[in-house]
């Protein structure tokens, strides 16, 4: 995950000296992924949004300390996971994800629907199906254990190397396959039990 | 190859990061075992799930309200409060060395304080326990009866110690010797008596005697020296026993007297020993007589002198060597 032509370490520089053009590049460069691993690791997109933007603030507060070493994308990463941590605990302190069962009726923009989840892959065709397919995913990867799902979010949503994310983990990559295939088969049991 | 290991390579397997001879065993081992078949299709449903889920996308006004996140922060934390508050905002890892070191500071001062109290404390407790002794003296006849009493016992003591270090066996046998052998207390005490009688010195025996002990060599010589001294210092002999001398002298001259009498003694051997001792005090061995000495001064000192006497009682002891 090499830096962007758009994002070089000219801009980088421009934003550690204040530049607020050279900050915005970045931002719009590196938005979406940090709002996608902030919802998967989260499951909420409100909750996702404020945390990505909260990552943005500290990354133009702390880029002034980024050593010329360290690669911005995995600085960048390490601050989104840091705050993720943060939040989670957070809203797990307030009970927030105690009723959240696979089970539960599913949240559309036109009011709950009941779930009726079968084999969503044979025919995932309508949207409703998609939408049901996609927020029983979700719900599978927020009941797998936090460093799992970081693992899975990172490398099977996001396309991180098993080398970028050894050292995102400061861990050799033989061990993040080993951790990621039994993340993998968490989920696959986690998954089953809810499909008819 | 086994199931399990078969399984754990399920990623590798299709990920296509196996190598040849690796993938065989596993493709082999797959065509005839059902559920890691099963398990393997399963796992592959998984990751295509996984794999399925859609990227959600950006709102609009998401870098705007950044900014205004960026300003909030800032109206949420003034430079002075933040300066003012900066300790309670820094890590626990840095804070806890800080704070242990604090408590170690409190509980040594708190030890050291406890630690003195009792000092000074102590000192008024000592006061109020030697009042009673000094200040309710004892009717005058009983003292003088236990005066009387305790100068034998030291009499006994000292006749057995003046030979040159005698042996032990033969320090008990003089010890059992019967008092009126050496000295007739009867004797004394009339003399004590008389000497009150005329009126000299009524308060005399309502206070303890000091005692000084006197290492010598010539023992004519320092007698005469003695009764000079006395007679300079205007005191008088009352009882002499032996090497055992009771005489009364005036408090004012004391401790110029002492001071003379010591010079008389060998250079250097004399027992700067001044005793105040009260009537139940005995003589010790002479080995044990400086410790002794410190414990009477460090008593007599804690104690207020409250005497308004003219005179003092002065035992003089004489040592041959």
């Amino acid at each position: 995950m090499e830096l962007s032509p758009k994002i070089g370490k000219e801009v980088i520089e421009c934003c550690k000296a204040g530049d607020k053009e050279a900050f915005e590049k970045i931002v719009i460069y590196y938005q979406k992924k940090v709002l996608n691993i902030a919802y998967r690791m989260l499951g909420n997109f409100e909750e996702a949004k404020d945390l990505a933007q909260e990552v943005f603030v500290s990354v133009f507060d702390s880029i002034k300390d980024l050593r010329e070493e360290i690669k911005f994308d995995v600085w960048l990463t390490q601050i989104t996971l840091n705050h993720c941590r943060n939040r989670w605990k957070y809203l797990k302190r307030r009970h927030y994800f105690n009723s959240d069962s696979l089970d539960d009726p599913i949240e559309t923009e036109d009011g709950n629907m009941p779930r009726q989840i079968d084999d969503p892959s044979d025919n995932p065709e309508t949207f409703y199906e998609k939408k049901m397919m996609q927020q029983f995913i979700q719900r599978g990867l927020l009941k797998l254990k936090e460093d799992q799902r970081e693992l899975i979010v990172l490398r099977d949503l996001q396309g991180y190397s098993y080398e970028e994310i050894g050292r995102l983990f400061r861990l050799p990559e033989g061990t993040v396959k080993s951790k990621l295939h039994r993340a993998r088969m968490d989920l696959k049991t986690i998954l089953e039990r809810h499909v008819h | 190859m086994e199931c399990k290991k078969v399984r754990d390579r399920f990623a590798s397997l299709l990920e296509n990061e196996l190598d040849p001879l690796e993938e065989k065993i596993v493709r082999e081992h797959l065509a005839f075992c059902s559920e890691c078949q099963k398990d393997l299709q399963q796992f592959t449903k998984t990751i295509r799930w996984i794999h399925s889920v859609k990227e959600v996308e950006v709102p609009d006004g998401f870098l705007s309200e950044i900014y205004i996140k960026m300003e909030e922060r800032k109206r949420e934390a003034p430079p002075i409060e933040e300066t003012r508050w900066k300790w309670f905002r820094h890590p626990f890892p840095l804070k806890l060395p800080v704070q242990a070191v604090a408590m170690v500071a409190i509980v040594f001062l708190v030890l050291y304080l406890t630690k003195m109290m009792p000092v000074e404390t102590s000192r008024p407790k000592v006061v109020e326990n030697s009042k009673p002794f000094v200040s309710a003296p004892l009717p005058s006849e009983k003292q003088i009866d236990q005066l009387s009493a305790q100068i034998e016992k030291k009499k006994d003591r000292v006749v057995a110690q003046t030979p040159l270090k005698p042996s032990p066996l033969k320090q008990i046998e003089k010890a059992k010797t019967p008092v009126s052998e050496t000295t007739p207390a009867p004797s004394e005490t009339a003399k004590m008596e008389a000497a009150l009688a005329k009126g000299e010195q009524a308060s005399l025996a309502a206070k303890p005697p000091q005692e000084i002990l006197l290492r010598i060599s010539d023992r004519e010589k320092t007698l005469n020296q003695l009764y000079e001294l006395l007679q300079q210092f205007g005191g008088k002999i009352i009882t002499m026993e032996g090497n055992i001398f009771l005489a009364s002298l005036p408090k004012a001259t004391f401790s110029e007297f002492e001071k003379e009498l010591l010079e008389l003694g060998f250079p250097g051997k004399t027992d700067k020993m001044m005793l105040k001792k009260n009537g139940m005090e005995r003589l010790d061995v002479p080995e044990g007589k400086k410790q002794r000495a410190v414990e009477m001064e460090g008593k007599t000192s804690a104690a207020p002198e409250t005497e308004r006497q003219d005179y003092l009682l002065v035992r003089i002891l004489l040592l041959q060597e």
